[in-house]
């Protein structure tokens, strides 16, 4: 890459930092792993800078690696932690420990299917449209739709839940 | 925790999200980390061409090894009479240009 690319992506990172950190806090409950995510993501994206300019839309490529990222990351971990025989697991991440001094957003989040996660924050949080995440997340519009309104539902009982708990 | 509607959830999560202040982007240490990726691919990029090279330059070589000549010369039979066929042992044992046939 010359100067003036990497001073482009240098712009680039330097403005995509925050949300996407901010992103990848939301998959993973988890600030550090959530930097780690974004900086891995951006190496990748760095690594083929050239061409994601040419496909017109970095900021798609950018969300999809983290996005990704955070599918493998919790599909490696049940198939590390799964033994034969075990029934599969829903990718969510693990229970939220008494101690947890997460948001009790975020350990909600946390709660959900990784795929209801991203239709979450990416629909609600980012702001975009069913067709921009589905775009994003390779899936159509029709499967962005009905995970979004499992995940509000799933919010909504999770909130009764810990209400009935309370009580 | 509450969330009535969408319009609940999106300001819980701007609240949630936007609070997070992250530190500076690593900008040196993601350039860094992409340029070892792309010399990983470059370098898998030589190894997967040397690797149909070495297949072009020895495939050919492989399939033109010329046959191995065939012996013209009269093999030499002997055949030893048996002790008939009792007790299931054979009547008789074979031997061409020197190998065993058959054994009891």
């Amino acid at each position: 890459m010359d100067s003036r690319s990497e001073a482009e992506f240098a712009e680039f990172m330097r403005g995509r930092w925050p949300a996407l950190v901010r992103l990848g806090y939301g998959l993973t409950g988890d600030e550090r792993l959530a930097e780690s995510l974004a900086r891995a993501a951006l190496a990748k994206v760095h690594a083929s800078w050239p061409r994601v300019l040419r496909a017109g839309d970095p900021d798609v490529y950018l969300r999809r690696i983290i996005l990704n990222a955070s599918l493998g990351r919790v599909r490696g971990r049940r198939v590390r932690e799964r033994r034969p025989g075990d029934e599969p697991e829903p990718e969510t991440a693990p229970p939220a420990r008494v101690d947890d001094d997460r948001p009790a957003l975020v350990a909600a989040l946390m709660r959900l299917p990784v795929g209801q996660r991203s239709v979450v924050l990416l629909r609600y949080w980012m702001d975009m449209t069913e067709a921009q995440v589905a775009a994003v997340l390779g899936c159509s519009v029709g499967s962005v739709r009905s995970q979004a309104s499992r995940a509000l539902a799933t919010l909504r009982v999770g909130e009764d839940v810990a209400e009935e708990v309370l009580l | 925790m509450t969330i009535v509607d969408e319009r609940d959830l999106r300001q819980q999560l701007d609240g949630v999200l936007d609070a997070m202040m992250p530190p500076d982007a690593p900008v040196k240490a993601a350039a860094r980390k992409g340029k070892l990726i792309r010399a990983g691919r470059s370098l898998g990029i030589v190894a997967g061409l040397a690797v149909v090279a070495g297949i072009g330059v020895g495939m050919p070589r492989l399939l033109n090894q010329p046959a191995r000549e065939v012996s013209h010369a009269r093999p030499t039979v002997m055949v030893e009479q048996g002790c008939g066929t009792a007790g299931g042992r054979p009547a008789a044992e074979f031997a061409v240009g020197g190998c065993a046939w058959l054994k009891p």
